[in-house]
């Protein structure tokens, strides 16, 4: 479901008012950024809230400091689920950029843990499928743009696809089946500022390694 | 007093709005040109939105982002005060330029990762330090010995290389020491040689046995070093001029 522009402005606005804890009301939204009352009103629907109260809540609660270990656990149980469930299937990984650091590092710990881990290609996906062997591809890549052939080519074949960029809006993150955003910080040389996004990334997939093993050993 | 967009300033947030999500830099200058107006129609649509200017919203976009990273990356990343490590770190890069480096890459599971990656950043600074466990890299060439870097690691319970570890890196370590090179050393072990670093940076040690953030911790703190490297040699590049 496409939002028209004014719907974006709304998301955009209430979405920064909840960040500073505030939830704001319709005429105040409106006001704001100039979209009539009624066509407020209407976008917490149009977003699959129940009303505006259910909207501006949940999206406050989203933000506040004490739900964001409880919203990072949620995330890395689900990508351990998938895990778990391609436990006796390959798992192919893909990276690019900075990030890249982490094919080896998967390498290493995924199979630490035994599951059937390997670096993605195209020849690689082929041969998996033309055996019917069901996989998953793991992704990371901080634009979401330079591994969307990959990510196309896994999708056509039915293998599951976990993206970890930078965004929620990305070619890549709207394509893939888990998707999960860790924030970076691009800037040019000559005014470099700190980019946490493959430290981010290394820290995510750590919690779900123990969430992974953790769910192992609950079953057994 | 009713802080109504118009038609021309929707179009801007829109712009700015496209920016923001692909994650991408946009100064004042840049949003005004691409959309055909003033920089003081791009500020007062930035000002109905509630911040102050466009200063301020960018500010609050960036902070937002590294907040939201916040939730996953170690809160503790180096056992001594992160600034005062983060300022030797980018001291110690400010002697590279000119000179033989290299990052020593012994291992797989972290040496490697780490030299990789620091390998990659410091060429984009003209730095060029290579991912080594070779050492012939310790042998005086053409170019002056600079700054030798080392990862000391101790493995968590489970892991690959746990037990195997003594003496690991000693070796090209010593090697790097009599050739002249400075050596630095970022450690969340405990061996008896990283004491004979020029420089020994402390990593935080892990809190449990089972998630091991000292590869996250090592990168943090190295990208903090190169955003003080970058603006101390930008501060440089101005006294030049």
């Amino acid at each position: 479901m496409g939002l028209t522009d004014s719907e974006k402005c709304v998301y955009a606005y209430v979405r920064s008012q909840a960040k500073a804890g505030k939830r704001p009301t319709i005429d105040e939204v409106a006001q704001r950024t100039g979209v009539a009352r009624s066509s407020v009103a209407r976008v917490a629907k149009r977003l699959g809230y129940k009303g505006w109260k259910d909207f501006t809540l949940q999206l406050e609660r989203y933000f506040r400091p004490e739900e964001h270990d409880d919203a990072v656990a949620d995330s890395t149980n689900l990508v351990a689920d998938v895990l778990v469930r391609y436990r006796d299937q390959p798992i192919l990984i893909d990276a690019i950029g900075d990030v890249e650091i982490c094919v080896d590092y998967l390498l290493l710990r995924l199979g630490e843990l035994g599951l059937r881990a390997m670096v993605y290609g195209r020849g690689v996906a082929e041969s998996l499928a033309s055996s019917n062997e069901r996989a998953v591809l793991l992704l990371l890549n901080e634009s979401g743009m330079a591994l969307m052939p990959a990510c196309l080519f896994a999708a056509e074949r039915g293998f599951e696809v976990i993206a970890i960029t930078a965004s929620h809006d990305t070619p890549i993150s709207k394509l893939a089946d888990v998707n999960v955003v860790i924030k970076n910080n691009k800037s040019n040389v000559a005014a470099y500022e700190p980019n946490y996004f493959t430290a981010g990334a290394l820290s995510y997939l750590e919690r779900v390694m123990a969430a992974f093993a953790n769910a192992v050993r609950q079953r057994s | 007093m009713a802080q109504r967009l118009s038609p021309l300033e929707r179009q801007i947030m829109q712009s700015l709005v496209a920016h923001i999500s692909q994650n991408e830099e946009v100064s004042l200058t840049e949003l005004a040109e691409e959309c055909h107006v003033s920089k003081s129609s791009v500020v007062k649509m930035v000002q109905k939105l509630g911040y102050r200017g466009f200063e301020d919203l960018t500010y609050n976009v960036r902070f937002n982002a590294q907040t939201s990273t916040g939730m996953l990356l170690p809160r503790v990343v180096t056992a001594d005060p992160v600034d005062r490590a983060a300022d030797a770190l980018a001291a110690c890069l400010a002697r590279c330029p000119g000179h033989r480096n290299f990052i020593f890459s012994g291992d797989r599971r972290c040496g490697a990762l780490i030299a990789s990656y620091m390998s990659r950043k410091l060429a984009m600074f003209d730095i060029f330090a290579p991912p080594s466990y070779d050492y012939a890299l310790t042998v005086p060439g053409s170019l002056p010995c600079g700054v030798a870097f080392f990862c000391f690691h101790k493995e968590l319970p489970g892991r690959s290389l746990r037990g195997q570890q003594e003496g690991y890196g000693e070796g090209m370590f010593s090697a790097a020491r009599e050739a002249g090179f400075y050596t630095v050393a970022l450690s969340d072990a405990d061996n008896r040689i990283q004491e004979e670093a020029d420089l020994l940076l402390r990593i935080a040690p892990n809190e449990g046995p089972d998630v091991d953030l000292y590869a996250a911790r090592v990168i943090m703190l190295f990208e903090m070093a190169l955003a003080r490297f970058a603006r101390r040699r930008g501060g440089d590049d101005g006294s030049h001029r």
